[in-house]
């Protein structure tokens, strides 16, 4: 169906229906058939047939009536900016050809008439009353013209068929649900195509279109205090725009379909909050709106193609095409616009036919899944080849963007990528390159980071990389300082042996760069510096060059000292925290939650169930019939069949108890997929004073780190994470002497993994750490968890050699029933939720001698005692070494009771019973 | 008077004038390491001489692509210019391999292959195989090994071997040195590494009269012939057959000699020199071996594992061969039985994960290995089980215990195991260091840096113990012994991953009451 005929039907059909509305004015279907009619006869007197007709207006209701009369003409709508510059206006005529101008100020009449353009003004023209009768002409095959700016900066001009009109109708009708009761705001300028389908959207469906009336000098001002007041049914607005509404103007919408932008999860959330969301991808060449999607839950979709549209993906190294996976976009279908006007070169390329139909080569880079969803990756023409990775550098841009907190753009220069952003805070390029290293993957790092003022921006709000550009290549003050002069040089050797620029904080072999180059830079070096000056330099740096560094060690050494084992270790763990915290945002928005019948959508994540603490924190969270989610080292049936004979509980008590392992925890993050939580308990940790810190990190923080990743993809809004008294007392960051402080490696492994867990804070989930001294309170069945325990065993052994160590200061402990509930009320709703040493009780010597059964005269020095036991071979070395390593420290160093109960007293009491039996 | 080879003069085999090993036979990948590696070292070194003089006096630049010999600039030069036609032909082959894999495969989506074998370049025409990968979209294929070896990229003409006199125990890193004589006690005879000639060489106990006339075979005259001569000294009495005792022998590195009631088996087969001063006092060599090795057993293709220049001293000794089972036909993975042919073994078994075969008075067994090789698809490595009557004896090599419930499934098949040998280099080399000239683009760096040629660390040992719980366990392949420097390059100290991990599992074992050592050099051990 032709575009007028379109119209002509739909008029008739809603007849009495209000169509279009402003402040104070209406008109009904019916008296926009007949205005627009006698305005479309008046258009086909002052045009040629099949001539386009500029319509240079927005944002007022004179300026729809008239597209819409235009559209029904025998001239071809073509809507233009009437903000445009006089000269850039006589190009835009003379592009389109124009056999008229439709405006709405008399000063566009001289620029028309300078043009040698046909015009009507329409306020000279009025509202005619009646339609004179039309004859029938030729008609078009261009349904309506679009300018679009072509690559050299020229206008030029999308002509769109009719092939794809009724379907955009229908689509649009159903998809976002239009009802003839509906208001749909008129947002878009005229001259953008999303506005054709506010207006075809909104009348097809007998809706009403509303256009606000613009009462102050910004139309977004004037939309915003309208929508405040009257609210919408439906509003198609990009989001960024969106953002930019008032909140109250924001509550009043309905419908949002967002458009024109990849829509972020922001926008997303805050839509979500007063009604449906849609999602539209579309590119004018496809008669605006190519595909749709209705949002339930944030995710990268822009939906499945409308009516009479498929997609396919070209892969754009073979050119091969394919119904799914990753490609260029290819629109099939007869919505697909005829081609450019005005185009130069090889511009009309993109159009093409695909198994016979007309199709379109969105330049867009696209994932087409089989079930035929599209999910929006980036342009084409902004993708490079770097390491042998190809790389989307608007998508790294926005990346970066993000999680850097700040406008940047990057701008290739021949080979060499910048990041440019504005110098503002304490950032450095240094600190900012240092980031960035942590957030994308080497290829997709800038090679360099420029500081600059204020980012200059298109007229239309982006960034202006033309004027960057130029503003980049004015040389900068040079710098006189020594060390730049020889990084300078130093740089120079590098590029000259690699064949490119390398960042200089940068290590040559993250760079790509090899051993060899390396020590081909090293006697290109050594010329200039010295062979014994360069070589040490270089086994400062243990022969991972970074140009910056070796100017620092060139000069003197001074870093060579700096850099402590803590402070080494502090880098690493900020790298992986960095890392983890860029992660986590994407894990909570992609992931999606597969509802688990038996666990519930409230589920508690708990590790260390097989543990002791873990186990009476399972069995409160069973008391408490809350769903469990048992994630585990070990077998996870065994862990729960052990825990049921720990605590002689029934198996119907386990009904809303799953029990995985860390690897499939792994792969539901890996997958994106997985139940939904409400809570961690993370208590699951090897407990061994004497592994090295390696194994830690590779073990028990790894897995941390794990629980983290599960806890931000499946949706936990508070973790409490079971750390250890020797830790420290003070919360605060992560520094180098509280790792230094913290002394031996599990106890500075629980500050690292705290420091992985504070990352979720970002998300805005509650985080606890409480940090528990000695924790007893075992049961007889729970003996088997103090065979590895020193203090016990000290305690044992010293009653029966007959003597006491020294042990300075006080022994802090905890119980464990005590301790649990703490951890349950650390993931409640409550004020609870602060992280906290636990200690419910100390001992000093006087009060463990009278448990061992020993007087003040039965001390001697730890080494003594050491000593003693040893020979006695009696303690296994493992134990007696974690009592020496407990033993070296300083002890706690003020006295606490919480608890009137003598938890170890009580303990070593159910020692002896049970031994005796 | 009769004449064996002396005992301190090395045979090294060289392919295309590099230090031979089992990835510069077959020749497609051969073609990777000539055209990705040696031609760099070789123009880097004639560019600039004093790059490789400098990395080669760095520890930490240890087993890099140095020239070692970089005083012998001219000879390296005229070498390198010399030998141009046979780097052209190689490069047709690694020129078609790669049009195969960038730009021939790509292309393919899923759909019908057969035009595949239209478009193939003339060096793989006939020689390959191409299907499609577990995604059934992406395709891959394997090279038809046989074929390889029968083209002309496979020239016998290209191996030599170099005689010269071993004088102590360390060996310099040969894997990047071109095979050249640089000095006048180095002799290199063109000859096949496959030749009886070799097994004449190593058998010794030759006349003056087949002295001259091995000489004479091997094209050697004059001057030349008279240097091979001086390698060879009188042979002592043959001595009557050793004593037969059951017994185990470590030999250093992951090489175990075992007897078992008169069969007697080698298991990866690395051995050191005898016959000069001020070598490690008892160490086990070459002289302490057998007249016959009934079963050489081999558990990985990497070269510390499978040492062509050991192998072929021993090869008129060894009765059957026994390897993993290659399927692959890849270029990280060519075949390993293949290898071993080519190289003049005759007799060689490929067994399968848990395959059960007799060997004399014994069983072996091959286990699954897992790890090691930085995560590639290669499944030439087993773990070899030998059961001598109620005992049984695991050389696990350097298999990794990353699936944490692998041995204990293993163990339900096989029964308990009393002694395992396990290589714990807990923190190996990225697996570029040996594959990355067979990569098809490099992995950036944190990528390649977390895929290493990593033995068991201390947890998963630990693990391997406490499920096969056996009385005596025996850290090894550790690369500790000095000789192991011509194929590995690591630099041990007290505080190395690999030794703190080894000490954490001796203490843990022993702690539990068993047995357990971290071995060097060489340890007799019952069965």
């Amino acid at each position: 169906m032709e575009l007028p005929d379109l119209l002509t039907d739909l008029f008739r059909r809603h007849r009495d229906r209000t169509a279009l509305r402003t402040a104070g004015r209406s008109w009904t279907y019916q008296e926009l058939d007949r205005v627009t009619g006698a305005l479309a006869a008046r258009i086909g007197r002052e045009c040629p047939p099949g001539r386009r007709v500029l319509v240079a207006g927005e944002h007022t209701i004179e300026a729809t009536v008239w597209a819409l009369a235009v559209m029904r003409s025998h001239g071809v709508y073509t809507p233009m900016n009437p903000g445009l510059p006089a000269d850039r206006f006589v190009e835009f005529a003379r592009v389109a050809e124009a056999g008229l101008l439709v405006c709405f100020d008399r000063a566009a009449l001289l620029r028309a008439e300078r043009a040698g353009i046909a015009a009507l003004h329409a306020g000279d023209v009025g509202w005619p009353a009646e339609a004179a009768p039309a004859g029938e002409t030729t008609r078009s095959r261009v349904a309506y013209s679009i300018f679009t700016s072509g690559s050299t900066g020229n206008p030029k001009l999308v002509d769109v068929g009719h092939g794809g009109l009724l379907n955009l109708c229908r689509s649009l009708r159903r998809r976002l649900d239009i009802t003839p009761d509906d208001d749909v705001l008129q947002f878009g300028s005229l001259s953008f195509d999303a506005s054709i389908t506010e207006i075809l959207g909104a009348l097809y469906a007998g809706a009403t279109l509303v256009v606000p009336a613009q009462d102050g000098v910004s139309w977004l001002g004037s939309v915003s205090r309208h929508l405040a007041a009257h609210g919408a049914d439906l509003a198609m607005i990009p989001p960024s725009v969106y953002a930019r509404l008032d909140a109250a103007a924001r509550g009043r919408i309905r419908k949002v379909q967002f458009c024109g932008e990849a829509l972020g999860e922001n926008e997303y959330r805050e839509a979500a909050r007063h009604g449906r969301v849609f999602n539209a991808y579309g590119p004018t060449e496809a008669t605006v709106c190519f595909s749709l999607a209705e949002l339930t839950e944030f995710e990268n979709t822009i939906g499945t193609p409308n009516d009479g549209f498929r997609a396919v993906v070209r892969d754009p190294e073979t050119g091969a095409y394919a119904t799914a996976g990753t490609g260029e976009l290819i629109i099939v279908g007869d919505g697909v616009a005829l081609g450019y006007a005005g185009a130069t070169g090889t511009e009309n390329d993109v159009f093409r036919t695909y198994e016979g139909s007309p199709a379109y080569a969105t330049g867009d880079v696209v994932t087409l899944a089989p079930d035929g969803r599209l999910a929006y990756v980036g342009r084409n023409d902004e993708q490079i080849k770097r390491l042998g990775h190809r790389v989307n550098l608007a998508h790294v841009e926005s990346l970066l963007a993000r999680h850097l907190g700040r406008d940047v753009a990057l701008i290739r220069r021949d080979e060499t990528i910048l990041l440019v952003t504005t110098g503002e805070g304490a950032d450095t390029p240094e600190s900012l390159m240092a980031r960035i290293r942590g957030l994308v993957p080497v290829w997709e790092a800038p090679d360099h980071v420029v500081l600059t003022g204020e980012l200059p921006l298109t007229p239309g709000g982006k960034v202006d990389r033309n004027a960057l550009r130029d503003r980049l290549d004015t040389p900068a003050p040079a710098e006189d300082d020594a060390d730049a002069a020889v990084l300078a040089q130093v740089l120079g050797v590098v590029t000259a042996v690699l064949g490119r620029e390398i960042d200089p904080e940068t290590s040559i072999f993250d760079a790509g760069g090899s051993s060899l180059a390396m020590i081909q830079i090293q006697v290109k070096l050594s010329e200039a510096h010295g062979e014994h000056a360069v070589e040490a330099a270089f086994a400062a740096m243990d022969y991972d060059f970074v140009p910056a560094t070796f100017v620092r060690h060139l000069g003197g050494g001074t870093v060579a000292a700096a850099a402590s084992p803590a402070e080494t270790l502090l880098h690493r763990v900020e790298r992986d925290r960095d890392a983890l915290r860029a992660e986590l945002p994407t894990l909570r928005r992609d992931t999606r939650h597969d509802p688990d019948p038996a666990i519930g959508d409230r589920a508690v994540l708990l590790t260390g169930a097989s543990g002791f603490i873990g186990g009476h924190v399972l069995d409160r969270l069973l008391t408490a019939g809350r769903g469990v989610l048992v994630v585990a080292t070990g077998d996870p049936e065994r862990v729960l069949t052990g825990h049921r004979a720990r605590f002689g509980r029934a198996a119907a008590d386990y009904a809303r108890v799953r029990a995985i392992t860390y690897a499939e925890l792994e792969q539901w993050i890996d997958r994106r997929r997985g139940p939904a939580l409400d809570a961690v308990l993370h208590c699951g940790y090897q407990v061994n004073h004497l592994l090295p810190l390696d194994s830690h990190l590779t073990g028990s923080v790894r897995n941390t780190t794990l629980v983290v990743r599960g806890a931000a993809a499946l949706g936990a809004r508070s973790f409490a994470f079971l750390s250890a008294a020797s830790a420290g007392r003070e919360f605060g960051p992560l520094s180098a002497a509280a790792l230094t402080a913290a002394g031996d490696p599990y106890s500075r492994s629980k500050l690292i993994a705290e420091e992985h867990v504070n990352t979720l804070a970002g998300l805005g989930c509650a985080v606890a750490h409480y940090r528990p001294g000695l924790v007893y309170g075992h049961r007889p069945e729970d003996h088997d968890h103090l065979k590895d325990d020193w203090f016990t065993a000290l305690i044992g052994t010293a009653r029966r050699v007959g003597v006491m160590p020294r042990i300075t200061g006080h022994v802090p402990v905890c119980d464990v029933g005590t301790l649990a509930g703490t951890l349950l009320a650390g993931i409640g709703p409550g004020p609870d939720a602060r992280s906290a040493v636990v200690v419910h009780r100390t001992y000093p010597l006087g009060e463990l001698l009278a448990h061992a059964g020993l007087t003040a005269a039965d001390v001697v020095e730890p080494a003594e005692w050491f000593e003693r036991v040893r020979a006695g071979g009696e303690v296994s070395p493992p134990l007696l070494a974690a009592m020496q390593a407990a033993l070296s420290g300083p002890g706690w160093p003020t006295a606490h009771r919480e608890v009137e109960h003598d938890i170890l007293g009580r303990l070593l009491g159910s020692v002896h019973a049970s031994s005796r039996r | 008077m009769r004449y064996s080879l002396r005992q301190n003069v090395a045979a090294e085999p060289v392919i295309a004038g590099w230090y031979g090993w089992s990835y510069l036979l077959p020749p497609q990948v051969l073609a990777r390491f000539a055209h990705n590696r040696f031609t760099r070292i070789v123009e880097s070194y004639l560019d600039n001489p004093q790059v490789h003089a400098t990395a080669v006096r760095q520890r930490r630049m240890h087993g890099g692509p140095w020239i070692h010999a970089h005083e012998h600039h001219d000879a390296i030069r005229d070498w390198y210019r010399e030998t141009a036609p046979r780097r052209e032909r190689l490069d047709e082959l690694f020129e078609a391999i790669r049009q195969l894999e960038e730009e021939i495969l790509p292309r393919r989506r899923g759909e019908c292959l057969d035009d595949v074998y239209q478009e193939l370049p003339r060096p793989l025409a006939g020689r390959v195989e191409v299907f499609y990968g577990r995604d059934n979209r992406t395709a891959d294929y394997r090279f038809i090994e046989p074929l390889m070896y029968a083209s002309e990229y496979y020239d016998e003409s290209w191996q030599q071997v170099r005689l010269r006199p071993i004088t102590e125990d360390a060996r310099e890193f040969a894997l990047t040195t071109p095979m050249l004589e640089y000095t006048p006690d180095q002799l290199l005879i063109d000859v096949p590494l496959n030749s009886p000639l070799l097994d004449t060489i190593f058998r010794g106990n030759l006349t003056a009269d087949e002295l001259d006339e091995l000489a004479a075979r091997l094209g050697l005259h004059g001057e030349r012939a008279g240097r091979f001569r001086a390698y060879f000294e009188p042979a002592p009495e043959p001595a009557g057959p050793p004593a037969g005792d059951d017994v185990l022998e470590y030999a250093g590195h992951a090489c175990v000699f075992a007897r078992y009631e008169g069969t007697t088996f080698l298991v990866d087969p690395v051995l050191s020199y005898a016959g000069y001063p001020g070598g490690a006092p008892g160490r086990f060599t070459f002289a302490d071996l057998p007249d016959r090795i009934d079963h050489l057993l081999i558990t990985h293709n990497h070269q510390d594992h499978m040492l062509f220049e050991t192998l072929l001293r021993i090869r008129h000794r060894v009765g059957r061969v026994l390897v993993p089972r290659s399927s692959n036909a890849s270029l990280v993975d060519p075949g390993l039985g293949g290898i071993l042919r080519r190289l003049g073994f005759r007799d060689v078994v490929e067994v399968d994960d848990l395959e059960t075969l007799p060997c004399g008075s014994a069983e072996v067994v091959a286990l699954p290995f897992l790890g090691e090789h930085g995560d590639l698809r290669i499944r030439s490595k087993t773990g070899w089980l030998l059961r001598f009557g109620e005992r049984s004896v695991l050389f696990a090599a350097d298999s990794t215990n990353i699936a944490p419930t692998m041995y204990a499934k293993v163990a339900e098949v096989i029964g308990p195991v009393d002694t395992v040998f396990i290589g714990m280099e807990s923190t190996g080399a990225a697996a570029s260091w040996i594959y990355g000239p067979l990569y098809g683009e490099p992995l950036d760096r944190r990528t390649d840096q977390s895929r290493r040629l990593n033995g068991s660390n201390f947890p998963q040992a630990r693990e391997i113990v406490e499920t096969l719980e056996p009385g005596s366990v025996y850290v090894y392949a550790m690369g500790l012994e000095p000789w192991m420097g011509i194929v590995m390059a690591i630099d041990y100290d007290e505080s190395h991953p690999a030794i703190v991990d080894s000490d954490l599992l001796v203490q843990h074992v022993r702690d539990k009451g068993g047995t357990a050592e971290r071995l060097h050099l060489r340890r007799t051990l019952p069965i």
